[in-house]
């Protein structure tokens, strides 16, 4: 084994322009796999302030579909706190509406702010770090109190570097008071983005009570991710009662999602399960058809560099290597070089999610490359290696020795 | 000579089987980039028959809830107005009617799906054996005014319209040729009322009263297609959409700081009502954002695919011509020049190359039949699938370019010896 290594170290220092042709090709095609990678796990992985989400199950999109129309859009309230809130055996459920964009005025300036009203227990689902202040709590919630969770961006540009405690702010004509600073939230985060969390109950108007659909997301987290089957079988037993609109409608689509779930729902509508399979599936594809000419290209480069080597194969040939010995040794090389690529691509999907931060291409959003996601690239990095190291092996190992000692064969 | 190539690329199958496959790979990125690149440009440049400058758009959310579709909401005889709707239009017409009386403001109107935003709404229309799928949107008398609409045949909505037995409808150009075959046929056109949506507040009959020019309701790249139809919204007989979000057009060099005055006077209009303020130019800026960062990414990609390759077969055909070398000393000890040698090499090179085209060509020609058409225009098709050729052979011919001027200077004495 050491032997394969070492001779694979020195193949590789032999033709420098190959070697660097293969590993611009290998390391390159990591980027744009880690990169992706790196974009998802921003996206679905835990992490703080959603940091308790591998316990979480939301419903958002709900349809309704009969044989004319049909509709899609959020859950409303109504569905949300009759169907979801009494679900049995649950730490906590939570409500909050989807973000909604507006403006602040200060002076002669606009801030724009993205707003998102909640009930009081989504503090308690999601772990967000304080940097000054308190969550609002149910009882404000159902009070209706005008007081404001802000982040720590929007208070520098409201009150500059001064404490924003206490202090209150105009929004969409009405008055609130900011009980809690929180750090900036990435807009990747569904559930928790916003600018500014204000009490549900503060709404100008109440009749979001009485809708079954419009405007909101609801949060259930569970004592552990094995709930889950039993959570979603109960949650679809209660819809039969659902009050449906027989006239138009013969059937509500909605379920108890893991965040990519709930994706993979919104992107694959007019469906009764998730979609999840479909969007895993198309994901793969797209992956495997990006890596269809990277693997064509390294293949055929492998190829003429076996044939390079044509003596030096018959030579072990002659000597009683076995086919299977052969084949080994060649994919083994291959995956040398290709982990030499994965770290070159490892380092400069770490230069490129950098720069992407630095023009902040989503805002808020900091994308970066953890010990998962390094795993991940690897993990392709091996699959490419052994996929592309597999057929210039086999056409080696079939090399008849007299013909590959004399160096002539096609 | 090509005979004589075709043989020698013949025996050599399998190692060119391979090439070939990449080749074809290639040609198809670069046509699909191409393509795409033309089109982005051709879009950019076309008119989007409005005016997005000094355009203002207010959304009015009467409450929390987005427009939940009439039947949980509608009392028990159908043919009643919901008394919700009928509510809400008269909030947007005192507050339209309001705002015209200040000063800094040209012109206000209403619509509900402005330009630029998320939101839209598809129906088909049309009879049914001439159904065409259209963009539609709900727009009120003074929304021409306020986007610059350009009105090509007949006329926009006027207020006498409310009094009309029918629903009055503005086609764009696109939509006009996709209904009624042209443009000059569509003014007076009738359409049945019922069918397009299960409203019961339809008018049993809907009229085509103008053709405007293509209204491009996504902006700059957005696809060739618009087919976009106004349907005139009314205050006594007002239908879902509503037409809730006002559209202002203010007097050019309107300070910014006006738009906060702006909030606080709609505040102080409708205290219990949320406003949401937004330029045009805000929304216009979001949505090619939107649009183009994917379409960056793809290019920066597929640049990197097309690299990738460049290098790659410069390597193999390198290496190929390493392993010729006794072949190609054979040659040139029997009389062949060196040229002759390069021209030799390069003709396997391009026609590997035409092999592999021929085959990414018969594909891409599928493309129209399987209705790619909605996306590009045929000249964008067919610029994308020429600079594609281009690209592919220029690429091709220069991958090849070093090897073979290396192969035209190999010595037949040396080459012979050569193990």
């Amino acid at each position: 084994m050491r032997s394969y290594f070492k001779l694979a170290l020195k193949v590789l220092g032999r033709r420098k322009f190959f070697t660097f042709i293969s590993l611009f090709g290998i390391s390159m095609t990591l980027v744009v796999l880690m990169v992706a990678t790196a974009v998802l796990d921003n996206f679905f992985a835990p992490r703080a302030p959603e940091s308790r989400f591998d316990r979480v199950l939301t419903i958002s999109r709900v349809t309704q579909r009969g044989p004319h129309d049909s509709e899609s859009m959020e859950a409303g309230y109504a569905l949300l706190d009759g169907w979801m809130r009494p679900l049995h055996d649950v730490e906590r459920t939570a409500i909050f509406s989807t973000v909604s964009s507006t403006a602040i005025y200060r002076g002669d300036s606009r801030i724009d702010t993205d707003v998102k009203h909640t009930d009081g227990d989504y503090w308690n689902i999601l772990d967000f770090h304080f940097i000054e202040g308190r969550p609002y709590s149910s009882k404000e919630d159902a009070a209706g109190a005008h007081v404001a969770v802000i982040t720590d961006d929007l208070s520098r540009k409201l009150f500059d570097t001064a404490s924003p405690l206490g202090k209150s702010f105009t929004l969409e004509g009405d008055s609130y008071t900011v009980v809690g600073v929180v750090p900036r939230v990435s807009l990747t985060r569904m559930a928790a983005y916003s600018d500014v969390w204000i009490p549900i109950g503060a709404l100008k108007s109440s009749d979001y009570r009485h809708n079954y659909l419009g405007g909101f997301v609801g949060l259930v987290l569970a004592h552990s991710s094995s709930d889950f089957p039993r959570l979603k079988a109960e949650y679809k037993a209660r819809l039969r009662t659902f009050p449906l609109d027989r006239k138009t409608y013969t059937e509500i689509a909605t379920g108890l999602d893991t965040p990519f779930e709930a994706l993979a729902r919104d992107l694959t509508q007019n469906r009764t399960d998730s979609g999840a399979w479909i969007l895993i599936g198309v994901l793969a594809a797209v992956a495997l058809l990006f890596m269809t000419l990277p693997v064509l290209n390294l293949v055929t480069l492998n190829l003429s560099r076996i044939m390079e080597r044509a003596p030096e194969i018959g030579v072990r040939k002659a000597f009683g290597a076995s086919r299977p010995a052969l084949i080994g040794q060649f994919v083994i090389e291959n995956i040398v070089l290709t982990l030499f690529g994965g770290v070159a691509g490892f380092i400069l999907t770490v230069v490129a999610l950098r720069i992407a931060n630095q023009f902040s291409v989503v805002p808020g959003a900091v994308f970066e490359v953890n010990a998962r996601v390094f795993a991940y690239g690897m993990l392709i990095a091996v699959f490419f290696g052994a996929f592309s190291g597999v057929y210039p092996a086999w056409r080696m190992s079939r090399l008849d020795p007299v013909l590959a000692l004399r160096g002539g064969a096609a | 000579m090509i005979r004589h190539l075709l043989k020698l690329v013949w025996h050599r199958k399998r190692a060119n089987a391979l090439v070939m496959i990449e080749i074809f790979f290639s040609f198809l990125v670069v046509f699909a980039v191409v393509t795409m690149a033309v089109s982005m440009i051709r879009r950019w440049n076309a008119p989007l028959g409005y005016e997005w400058r000094n355009v203002w758009v207010v959304k009015v959310e009467n409450s929390m809830a987005k427009n939940v579709s009439g039947s949980h909401t509608t009392p028990d005889s159908p043919t009643a107005i919901d008394p919700k709707l009928l509510h809400d239009a008269q909030l947007i017409d005192r507050l339209t009617r309001e705002l015209r009386g200040i000063p800094q403001i040209a012109a206000v109107g209403s619509n509900s799906m402005p330009a630029y935003g998320n939101a839209e709404w598809t129906s088909v229309l049309g009879e049914k054996n001439r159904s065409t799928e259209v963009t539609a949107d709900f727009a009120s008398d003074d929304f021409a005014r306020v986007m610059n609409l350009k009105v090509l045949q007949g006329r926009w909505f006027r207020p006498e319209d409310e009094a009309a037995d029918y629903l009055a409808l503005v086609v764009d150009s696109d939509a006009a040729k996709g209904l009624f075959g042209s443009i000059d046929k569509a003014v007076g056109q009738k359409l049945p009322g019922e069918g397009f949506r299960a409203d019961p507040n339809s008018p049993k009959e809907v009229r085509v009263v103008g053709v405007i020019a293509p209204y491009r309701k996504s902006g700059e790249l957005s696809g060739p297609e618009t087919r976009m139809v106004f349907f005139r919204s009314s205050l006594n007989k007002p239908q879902t959409p509503e037409a809730k979000t006002i559209v202002l057009r203010v007097q050019p060099g309107t300070p910014a700081s006006f738009e906060a005055e702006l909030s606080n006077r709609l505040h102080a209009m409708a205290p219990d009502v949320t406003f949401r303020v937004q330029r045009m130019e805000q929304m216009r800026r979001l949505n090619l954002r939107v649009r183009f960062t994917p379409l960056a990414a793809m290019a920066v990609v597929a640049l990197f695919l097309i690299s990738m390759v460049t290098l790659g077969l410069t390597g193999v055909l390198w290496q190929t011509v390493t392993r010729r070398m006794r072949e190609i000393g054979l040659r040139r000890a029997l009389g062949a020049s060196g040229a002759g040698v390069r021209h030799q090499v390069m003709g396997e090179v391009a026609l590997l190359a035409t092999l592999a085209v021929i085959v990414g060509a018969v594909i891409v020609l599928q493309l129209p039949l399987l209705g790619f058409m909605r996306l590009v225009t045929p000249g964008e098709f067919s610029a994308g699938f020429a600079s594609a050729l281009a690209v592919i052979y220029g690429i091709t011919l220069l991958c090849g370019a070093y090897p073979s001027w290396l192969a035209s200077r190999i010595e037949p004495a040396e080459a012979l010896r050569y193990e």
